[in-house]
């Protein structure tokens, strides 16, 4: 069969603005593409189905590039607005994604999906393969449709990360070559309730996908999808680091009699070394951190397949090292050899709010998202052990992305700042700022340390003007308006 | 002066911040310097309810709710006395079920309680989810309370309710009352958790308990609630404003 592309780049230059697109994707044959792809033997009305899915596709493709350009113009960020005009345009556009690139791997878990899938696409790159991602964490339907429109063409790779809750309707649309599932921790209960119903609705859908799948195999929640037909991979430490211990366990019971699980070592939350009398235990890893120390970054030995390699990574956290475990496990999976990976991951410099760092009044400002329980508690035992004097600005929203209930913060041991902690003030705002101050008082911090700010404006003001190096621990939508805020400081103060 | 909570079935019930609860009510009696000791009170930890003063039940994943209620059913005469002798005890949404006869399910399936009171809780379609401010039924102050609902069960009972509600659903979205006061028990769906921003809740609880202990209105020196308040009345601005 003869198949046609038009190919026509469209180059706007407006201002400081340049924006290309390559609009083959509008204008190609849409008959010779939809029959090159359909499967032999289909009748002349699921033809005539193929071809009308195609035009819908392409129209909707169309409608988010348009949309996505005069938000350029207009020197608008929204991430998933023209992911949403697709969407919204066409529900199945995320099925035509299929023939975009080569291979398409999925992120999910509760934390770390964003961390791990940049890591990933740092490695990928680096080894010289084209990716498109969605980088920017907009990790729901209308964030995946927003990253195939803001990257046209194809790719070798589609590193997407995908929210848990929507894990099972995606993969109906998309079927990936491999995903990798970092955890499971309790998160937004007012959205998905039980964590038991998420592994499992995750689980069911990765069943008859045939996908590789890169599991962590010190999560009882994850290690359980060990009993799926797909082949794995499994990631994991041994290192003998010791991690912050306590905090909050969700209720780990053997996925298979019931029992409580023993522990030998908890790195955090449930997860760990692992095991039960009927012998569930953790599995054994094919990729693992078998030695690290922490001192401003990372140094430590990373494990896979028999080789042994050398790391660094400049991000502090023992939920770090699962990241990267988990990137090593799954670029290795897919062929990437153990020297790139760890040359990637020495110089992966990381933004976006995750230990994101912008220097203010002299010093370092460091921006880490906060979400839930096991990941808080992580941030605070890193901010805790920073031997360096420094404040902590903390902001609790509550919209629907934040998590409506912010009953979390009562699982997160802010007890660890009672003492001195190495730091002399800490300043509250967002919209329930007031309740993280009583948090705060009921964890023993004295008051005369705490500063609450109605207006988050004046306590990223006073913030930025801090000489002190600062955390700043935002929850999810006060962290790209933290974040462009201090940005905007930074450009006034050069 | 020592008060001594149970906190019932901590590692399965620990959904929602509830710890928050107990973790107010010890800071409460600590800056009072009345002695908190908190037992954790669990399958393979069990104690004499004769030496509980404060009681804390509170909710969980249905698993973990089927597995406590097996254990905690031998118990239930010997807790229908307690509660009935004016044991203090607070319970919160599935621990606030239990209390009643049963609990119909989704299918259709009835699952038994404690029975010590007689009311049931009927699963329907949709979860009641939001933020909740009612006005107490305990006459404190301030009148309101404010939390969060999270249950798909719809509760009726005859009994007087914690509070008449001004926005958000409560017991069954229909009759207008959230939880139920009996004696010196308190069941209600709030989490949020209840206590640390509702201050007058916490230290109610509290006068109820060393009133148990034997001291005619015990008094509680009063504390600089300033921050608990802010957050109360901030939290009851926000959330009576509108439906959600």
């Amino acid at each position: 069969m003869v198949r046609t592309t038009v190919s026509v780049p469209l180059t706007v230059q407006l201002k400081h603005i340049n924006i290309t697109a390559d609009f083959s994707q509008l204008f190609s044959v849409v008959g010779m593409q939809a029959f090159t792809e359909t499967v032999s033997g289909q009748t002349d009305r699921s033809l005539r189905e193929v071809y009308l899915n195609r035009l819908c596709y392409l129209a909707a493709m169309a409608a988010g590039t348009l949309t996505w350009i005069i938000l350029r113009l207009f020197g608008i960020a929204a991430t998933t607005f023209p992911g949403r005009v697709a969407i919204t345009l066409y529900p199945g556009f995320l099925r035509h994604l299929a023939g975009k690139s080569e291979k398409i791997i999925f992120i999910t878990g509760t934390n770390g999906k964003t961390t791990t899938s940049n890591l990933v696409t740092h490695i990928l790159r680096q080894a010289g393969h084209s990716v498109y991602t969605n980088r920017e964490g907009a990790n729901l339907r209308t964030g995946i449709a927003a990253a195939a429109i803001r990257n046209p063409g194809r790719f070798d790779y589609a590193v997407i990360e995908i929210d848990e809750g929507v894990f099972p309707l995606v993969i109906k649309d998309l079927k990936p070559h491999a995903v990798a599932v970092t955890n499971f921790f309790r998160d937004q209960l007012d959205r998905y309730g039980e964590i038991d119903t998420t592994v499992r609705k995750v689980s069911e859908s990765l069943a008859d996908s045939g996908a590789m799948l890169v599991l962590n195999a010190d999560d009882p929640f994850v290690s359980r999808m060990g009993l799926l037909p797909n082949p794995r991979r499994w990631f994991g430490l041994t290192a003998d680091t010791a991690g912050a211990q306590g905090g909050t366990r969700e209720s780990v019971y053997c996925p298979v009699c019931s029992s409580r699980l023993e522990y030998s070592r908890f790195y955090y939350a449930q997860v760990g070394h692992y095991s039960c009398g009927c012998g569930f235990k953790n599995p054994a890893p094919d990729t693992a951190v078998t030695q690290a120390r922490f001192e401003r970054a990372w140094d430590g030995s990373l494990q896979s397949n028999g080789q042994e390699a050398r790391f660094t990574f400049a991000y502090g956290g023992l939920y770090n090292l699962y990241n990267v475990a988990a990137a090593a496990a799954l670029t290795s999976g897919l062929g990437i050899p153990l020297d790139v990976i760890t040359r990637a991951a020495a110089a992966f410099d990381y933004r976006l709010g995750r230990l994101e760092q912008i220097t203010l009044a002299g010093s370092r400002k460091t921006l880490v998202l906060v979400k839930n329980p096991a990941g808080c508690n992580q941030v605070l035992d890193m901010v805790v052990r920073d031997p360096d004097r420094k404040n902590l600005s903390l902001v609790l929203n509550d919209n629907t992305a934040d998590g409506r209930d912010i009953s979390w913060i009562w699982d997160v041991d802010y007890e660890v700042l009672a003492g001195d902690a190495g730091i002399d003030m800490i300043r509250v705002s967002g919209l329930r700022g007031a309740e993280l101050r009583v948090r705060l008082k009921y964890a023993n911090v004295p008051d005369s340390k705490i500063r609450l700010f109605e207006k988050l404006d004046d306590m990223l003001d006073d913030t930025a003007r801090d000489p002190m190096p600062v955390y700043i621990l935002p929850t999810y939508t006060a962290l790209f308006y933290s974040r462009s805020y201090f940005l905007k400081a930074a450009r006034r103060q050069k | 002066m020592k008060l001594t909570i149970y906190h019932m079935y901590p590692d399965l019930l620990n959904l929602y911040g509830d710890r928050g609860n107990i973790i107010t009510l010890v800071q409460r009696c600590r800056w009072r310097g009345i002695d908190a000791e908190v037992f954790e009170y669990s399958r393979d930890s069990e104690r004499d309810f004769g030496d509980c003063d404060i009681l804390f039940l509170g909710g969980g994943s249905d698993r973990e709710q089927e597995i406590l209620y097996t254990h905690l059913k031998r118990y239930r005469n010997v807790l229908k006395d307690w509660v009935e002798a004016g044991g203090t005890a607070l319970t919160i949404c599935g621990g606030y079920q239990l209390l009643g006869d049963y609990y119909l399910d989704a299918n259709g399936e009835k699952i038994e309680g404690l029975s010590i009171l007689p009311f049931y809780t009927k699963a329907e379609k949709g979860r009641l989810i939001g933020n909740v401010v009612i006005e107490n039924t305990l006459g404190l102050t301030p009148t309101t309370v404010v939390g969060f609902e999270n249950h798909g069960g719809r509760t009726v009972h005859e009994f007087q309710p914690f509070g008449k509600v001004r926005s958000g659903f409560g017991n069954n979205g229909r009759d207008g009352g959230e939880g139920l006061v009996y004696k010196n028990v308190i069941g209600t769906y709030f989490h949020g958790p209840l206590l640390p921003k509702n201050p007058h809740v916490a230290d109610c609880l509290l006068r109820k308990a060393l009133d148990g202990k034997g001291g005619a209105q015990a008094e509680l020196a009063p504390l600089d609630d300033t921050a608990e308040l802010a957050a109360h009345h901030a939290a009851v601005r926000r959330f009576s404003e509108r439906h959600q």
